[in-house]
């Protein structure tokens, strides 16, 4: 049985409905949304003036604070620098050890000190002239707050990992391997693996029900991250008109192994219509590459044939991602 | 702010006398379409929206790929875009192609009118604002008439740059924010007239033009010279307004001491930041969407706060020195006033 719309949640869409149809006037729409709690009343317009005053005024002088640092950093000695980014992971660490751990500040307090760390090793770096190349940096960076990361239990501070461990393999890619690494389809397959062996952990989590895991956010990103970094060389590979390197078809294989088994199990085991959407829309690019590449030129038929394949393709992912999310919705009342 | 049904919310506005004893059945019909268009997931919308308009580059291409756009083609393009937009029951995918047919063909439109016009650039920016002005009112889409203000207001500034007219910047600027204010402070009011249809994508449009408009005072390398206190003194008056539509809502009069505390608060931030007028307008705009109760403008507001801070630590006129002091002493104000309101009215009372 479909879900009654008389079911559904209440919004001022359908106050909005009814004023057009007459069965409210303005006036009376105005009460009932107060009526409703659908406007503030008077309480949550003090608690917002509060929220409000005290964020802005503390990022003012927060900002006020640091601009006064960045005016005077030239001329502040090594030990001021030091002292202040000392000071500053000493109080965020305090922070997080003198309040639970399970309670989001102690958590913002491990990150802002584990974002400090960074900041630290970087003046570090400024200040003694190392020479040392920016990989070694955020692989340091990485290396140094993974124990925090993994007491913490953030899922936004492993996602602050995770970008480290990227931004390390990338940069040591391109200053250490391979000086033309935009189109070296290797880097990507790697990139593709660090990330898709993330996104495999999170869905294991997933499964174990482990609550601090459990945003749907994270496995978007990394799904994201994962397809995009098989994508980019398969569209090499498609568009390059020398002979194909072993390691280029496997970039390819892999994405088409990735797009086959992730479709599978985000329709029958995690029904995800946000990661079969992006699903859909890989394979519908890459298929109008592949027709653009083996057809496109001065005549006009070639552009028809892609904009009708366009059309075709986005239609019927459109249509049955539309099914798909009826049927979900149908499971869910009968559940 | 929880969450009702639609039957719960129904009963109980009839229970208050604020509705009628009604028939659930005669109000499933006109709430039932209302339900319908909520029940499909954005991303699938946005799946299909990105895939039409890619589609529609693609026939236009392959209509002009051989010919020079002119103007008739192009206006006739438009025209029946005009029609197809009218036809009953379209499919999503049907009214994004067509959308992105119709303004590919306004820009096929306008590059034909530049080059009848050899390129006068006031020529072609009035007559691009008389094509959305147009557009705006025969056009029912949301997404495009949320476009045509843009464009609108795009192309007129860059009638008052080409002719020098610096007052007619601020004008419009005013306009924009009281109008935006406007939108969203009387959104109830416009439903019920002919406003219903056009107000939503005109009050997103006047916020997002607010904030954009004002991002230059951050920017002076982009070398428009404005007299930005101006800016910031004409944005507190709207704000001080705003202040105290909000204020009357709730049965507060001028002389009441919440309104003399808004104003003298509001005052005494706008004159430590004279120099930012992108603050006021993104306070405005963070007012609106609480008052509202609307997530997007709370959002852009905040994104608008970001976005300031950091092309205030850019905006080279002024020392880091004195951006630093400024700073400092209007957060020390603004923790005052929040003291100033705890003392006066704590919480729980």
């Amino acid at each position: 049985m479909p879900i009654q719309s008389l079911d559904r949640p209440f919004t001022t869409r359908h106050l909005y409905e009814l004023v057009r149809t007459r069965y409210l006037t303005p006036d009376k729409a105005e009460q009932a949304m107060r009526t409703l709690n659908l406007l503030p009343d008077e309480m949550a317009w003090r608690q917002f003036l509060d929220n409000a005053l005290i964020a802005l005024g503390i990022t003012f002088l927060l900002s006020g604070i640091i601009f006064f640092f960045a005016y005077n950093w030239a001329d502040m000695s090594r030990f001021t620098k030091f002292g202040i980014l000392e000071a500053g992971l000493l109080l965020a660490c305090l922070i997080a050890v003198t309040r639970d751990l399970s309670r989001l500040p102690s958590k913002f307090a491990i990150l802002a000190a584990a974002i400090l760390v960074g900041i630290l090793l970087a003046v570090y770096g400024q200040i003694y002239q190392t020479g040392a190349d920016a990989y070694s940096l955020f692989l340091a960076w990485a290396v140094m707050i993974l124990p925090w990361v993994i007491l913490s239990t953030f899922a936004p501070l492993w996602f602050i990992w995770l970008i480290l461990l990227n931004l390390s393999l990338w940069l040591y890619w391109e200053q250490v391997y391979s000086h033309h690494f935009v189109f070296d389809t290797t880097i990507y397959a790697l990139l593709a693996a660090l990330n898709g062996s993330a996104l495999i952990v999170w869905e294991y989590a997933y499964q174990r029900n482990i609550i601090w895991l459990r945003g749907k956010w994270f496995a978007t990103l990394l799904y994201m991250a994962t397809l995009t970094n098989l994508l980019i060389p398969t569209w090499i590979v498609i568009l390059k008109s020398r002979q194909l390197e072993a390691f280029e078809m496997l970039a390819a294989i892999l994405y088409v192994l990735t797009t086959l088994i992730s479709f599978g199990y985000y329709y029958s085991q995690r029904r995800d219509l946000l990661l079969l959407t992006i699903n859909l829309a890989g394979l519908i690019a890459t298929s109008t590459i592949i027709i653009g590449r083996a057809i496109l030129s001065q005549d006009v038929g070639s552009w028809l044939i892609l904009s009708i394949w366009i059309i075709g393709t986005t239609a019927a992912a459109g249509s049955w991602l539309l099914k798909t999310a009826r049927t979900g919705q149908q499971e869910l009342t009968n559940d | 702010m929880t969450k009702i049904t639609v039957r719960e919310a129904l009963t109980e506005l009839v229970a208050q006398g604020l509705l009628p004893t009604v028939d659930f059945e005669d109000l499933t019909k006109v709430l039932g379409t209302t339900a319908n268009e909520e029940s499909f997931p954005w991303f699938i919308n946005v799946l299909i929206g990105i895939g039409a308009w890619l589609a529609a580059l693609f026939l236009l291409g392959s209509a002009f790929l051989n010919l020079k756009p002119d103007l008739i083609t192009s206006g006739v393009l438009i025209a029946i875009t005009l029609i197809i937009c009218h036809l009953p029951n379209l499919s999503l995918f049907v009214k994004q192609l067509n959308l992105a047919t119709n303004l590919a063909s306004q820009v096929l439109f306008l590059v034909a009118v530049g080059d009848m016009m050899a390129h006068n650039t006031v020529g072609v920016a009035a007559i691009a604002f008389l094509l959305q002005i147009i557009l705006f009112v025969l056009y029912p889409d949301n997404i495009l008439r949320f476009l045509a203000v843009i464009f609108a207001v795009v192309a007129s500034q860059v009638i008052l740059f080409q002719l020098h007219f610096e007052l007619g910047h601020y004008i419009i600027i005013f306009l924009i924010a009281g109008g935006a204010s406007g939108c969203w402070l009387y959104e109830s009011f416009c439903q019920g007239n002919m406003l219903a249809t056009v107000r939503q994508p005109l009050g997103y449009a006047l916020i997002v033009l607010l904030l954009g408009l004002l991002i230059p005072s951050a920017m002076p390398k982009l070398g428009l010279v404005f007299r930005w206190w101006l800016v910031t003194a004409g944005l507190t008056v709207c704000l001080v307004w705003v202040e105290y539509q909000l204020l009357l809502t709730y049965g507060k009069k001028l002389n009441s001491w919440q309104t003399i505390f808004a104003l003298f608060g509001t005052l005494s931030v706008a004159i430590l930041l004279y120099q930012a007028p992108g603050v006021i307008g993104a306070i405005i705009v963070l007012l609106l969407g609480f008052a509202r109760n609307n997530r997007i403008l709370l959002a852009m507001a905040i994104v608008g706060f970001i976005a300031f801070f950091i092309t205030y630590y850019y905006y080279l006129p002024i020392t880091l020195l004195s951006k630093s002091l400024t700073l400092i002493a209007s957060g020390l104000a603004i923790l005052s006033v929040y003291k100033l309101l705890q003392w006066l009215i704590p919480i729980g009372k």
